[in-house]
């Protein structure tokens, strides 16, 4: 009886301790600890719980302990929500950053652009919304964008990079930056920009052949070349059938770089000579193409590209008027047409000359060239036949030649006549007039004949402004 | 000379009393080519004849009218164009400046004609006006390169011009024409119809070469 009485007496002083402040393994547990635990082997164990049970607790205390069995972290309240220990608030936003891949290259032959897969991974509580920004120091042409530049919880985004052919070659590191609530996350991407020949044009020249100038590689394999025209420079052609820049026999998987500050002129189309009465003249020359494209090219263009001119219709007659108090009396007459810009030579009486005629102008060339005229007949020619004389009047006019760009223009053909007889007087002769359809003139040729390529940098259309005259398509 | 004009004066006065139905033959002289012309002259219709050569081909051309038509029809027999077409009087017009061609009439009492002269600015002009009973007025709009057929218009005149001098002021001649004969016979109208032949064509017939 006495042994436990003593032995309830102990515990009673023990639970009087131990409510006051308990130490297990120690004998002096520290005075701010109501509880301190001492062990070398063991440690201390809360509550396991997955988080699905620990939100069914019902009114947990401020302050109150688990261990996350879901994700496996000592969490506690703090009186609004379970906090991670490294948790600063509540609404603190906890987010991964992952790349498909970390580099990439363009090449500027086959493509001008890449993209990757930006994906954000959160384990926030709650889903937040995360703002992704690229950081980057990319070269002026070379632009990068994100397919959505916010990701809400857990998602992707694309990232893509689209360059130039006239940008720097080499190796740009793109910092892809998450920002959720006060958390930043960052990766980098390096992009790789390859290199393209470089080609310089710092004089004059005509009839240029890009590949075979240049001695580039040829067909079966396909480069990137980047060809700067220096300012003032002209590169012409000498002929209308031969543009005046022309990509030649790169592979077409190829890809041109075209920088002009110059002037890239076509020949204009000749104006027709004379000879053919039948037809009532000749047609104009088709004019010339100043850009002719083998494969796909990038064009920038503060100068000028001018499809050449067509050379005007020449007119013709030859015929024989049947006219009362005279007989006949046959009339050969022409004239020729005008050049087309640049340099389109006027048209000329031809190998069997008529007896009248007039020879169209010459087109000159440069920035502001003018077209040549068709020639002109409008002089009254007196014939004199027997006591009679027959004074005929032309209005014969030669197809004028186009300006850059422009087609060439028909002629004109008109007689008057009038017969002049002693005692009655002078008659008026009613020549009918010529209604078949006359020769038309040249056609202009292309600003930029893209033969099938692909053009970027300049719309399809027909355009006449001060950097582009004539067609760009085909 | 003398013999001939007292026998033409003669046979004009005796001619003038039934009004004039024959022919007349006169030489021009135009811008230095000579051409015989021959007037077929009846009631109402009149009929100018010429023959020339023009390149190596003989042209014979009759140029025939009605009084009162606006309308000239002529018949041209050539190589190159042998048919008749018409020429309306308004297409008409000539080169020679004669309308302020100021005449004065010098009336010669001895004879029967009467001397016209004018001027102006460009040309001196003399005609003498035989006295026979025909009357021009009328073809006179169709004969515009003649002076003689202006002076007859302008003065309503009658007669016939048996000469008529044109000059420059340089006293270079531009026109004459003289009377070579004058044959007073009644003509039958065929000498006024299309001849047989003779179709229908355009003033001007175009054929293009090849």
């Amino acid at each position: 009886m006495l042994r436990s009485t003593l032995l309830l007496v102990l515990i009673l002083i023990s639970i009087i301790n131990w409510s006051q402040n308990v130490g297990i393994n120690t004998n002096t547990p520290d005075s701010s600890a109501i509880l301190h635990l001492e062990s070398n082997e063991m440690g201390f164990l809360p509550p396991r719980m997955t988080s699905l049970e620990r939100d069914a607790i019902s009114v947990p205390a401020d302050g109150l302990v688990i261990f996350n069995t879901t994700d496996s972290t000592i969490q506690y309240f703090n009186g609004e929500c379970w906090m991670h220990s490294y948790q600063k608030s509540c609404d603190e936003c906890f987010f991964d950053i992952l790349l498909d891949t970390a580099n990439g290259t363009i090449d500027r032959i086959l493509t001008d652009s890449l993209s990757f897969s930006i994906t954000v991974n959160q384990t926030s509580l709650t889903p937040q919304t995360t703002s992704l920004f690229l950081l980057h120091s990319l070269p002026p042409l070379t632009s990068a964008n994100l397919s959505q530049d916010t990701v809400f919880g857990s998602g992707s985004s694309t990232a893509t990079i689209v360059t130039s052919i006239f940008d720097d070659p080499g190796v740009y590191p793109i910092a892809i930056q998450g920002i959720c609530n006060s958390n930043i996350q960052v990766e980098v991407f390096y992009l790789t920009i390859d290199s393209c020949y470089e080609v310089s044009i710092s004089a004059a020249v005509s009839n240029y052949d890009l590949q075979a100038i240049n001695s580039l590689p040829g067909i079966g394999t396909p480069i990137c070349v980047v060809v700067d025209i220096d300012p003032g420079i002209v590169i012409s052609s000498t002929d209308p059938t031969i543009p005046a820049f022309y990509s030649g026999s790169l592979d077409n998987l190829s890809h041109v770089g075209i920088r002009n500050l110059g002037l890239i002129e076509a020949e204009g189309g000749d104006g027709a000579t004379g000879g053919a009465v039948a037809t009532f003249g000749n047609v104009g020359e088709d004019g010339g193409d100043a850009l002719v494209l083998t494969t796909k090219t990038t064009i920038i263009n503060p100068g000028q590209v001018f499809g050449g001119g067509g050379g005007g219709a020449s007119v013709g007659l030859g015929t024989t008027f049947s006219v009362p108090v005279i007989g006949t009396f046959t009339l050969g007459i022409g004239a020729g047409g005008g050049g087309g810009s640049a340099d389109g030579a006027g048209g000329t009486s031809g190998a069997i000359p008529l007896p009248i005629w007039a020879d169209g102008t010459d087109a000159s060339n440069g920035l502001i060239a003018t077209p040549g005229d068709g020639g002109v007949l409008n002089v009254p020619i007196s014939i004199p036949l027997g006591p009679v004389s027959i004074t005929v009047t032309p209005n014969v006019i030669g197809g004028d030649g186009g300006d850059y760009g422009i087609d060439g223009t028909s002629g004109l053909i008109a007689v008057t006549a009038s017969a002049s007889i002693p005692i009655i007087g002078t008659i008026s002769l009613p020549v009918p007039p010529i209604t078949v359809p006359l020769p038309s003139g040249g056609t202009a040729g292309y600003c930029i004949n893209k033969n099938g390529n692909v053009l970027i940098g300049l719309p399809d259309g027909n355009f006449q402004n001060l950097n582009e005259k004539g067609e760009i398509g085909n | 000379m003398k013999t001939f004009l007292t026998f033409l004066a003669l046979t004009f006065s005796s001619l003038a009393i039934a009004g004039f139905e024959g022919i007349i033959t006169t030489e021009v002289l135009n811008n230095g080519t000579r051409i015989s012309t021959t007037w077929f002259i009846g009631k109402d219709r009149l009929k100018l004849h010429m023959q020339y050569k023009v390149n190596e081909d003989t042209i014979s051309v009759d140029f025939i009218l009605s009084k009162g038509s606006d309308v000239m029809t002529i018949v041209t027999d050539s190589k190159g164009y042998k048919g008749y077409s018409f020429l309306e009087k308004s297409t008409i017009s000539s080169e020679l400046n004669f309308e302020n061609l100021a005449f004065k009439n010098h009336e010669n009492k001895d004879s029967n004609e009467t001397k016209y002269q004018g001027s102006n600015n460009k040309y001196h002009c003399a005609i003498w006006i035989l006295d026979l009973d025909i009357d021009l007025f009328d073809y006179a709009p169709f004969f515009k390169a003649d002076p003689a057929f202006h002076l007859i218009a302008n003065h309503r005149l009658k007669g016939f011009p048996k000469n008529s001098l044109l000059t420059n002021h340089n006293g270079e001649l531009i026109y004459s024409s003289t009377v070579t004969n004058i044959l007073h016979q009644k003509l039958p109208e065929t000498d006024f119809e299309i001849p047989n032949g003779f179709k229908k064509r355009e003033l001007v017939e175009l054929e293009y070469q090849k």
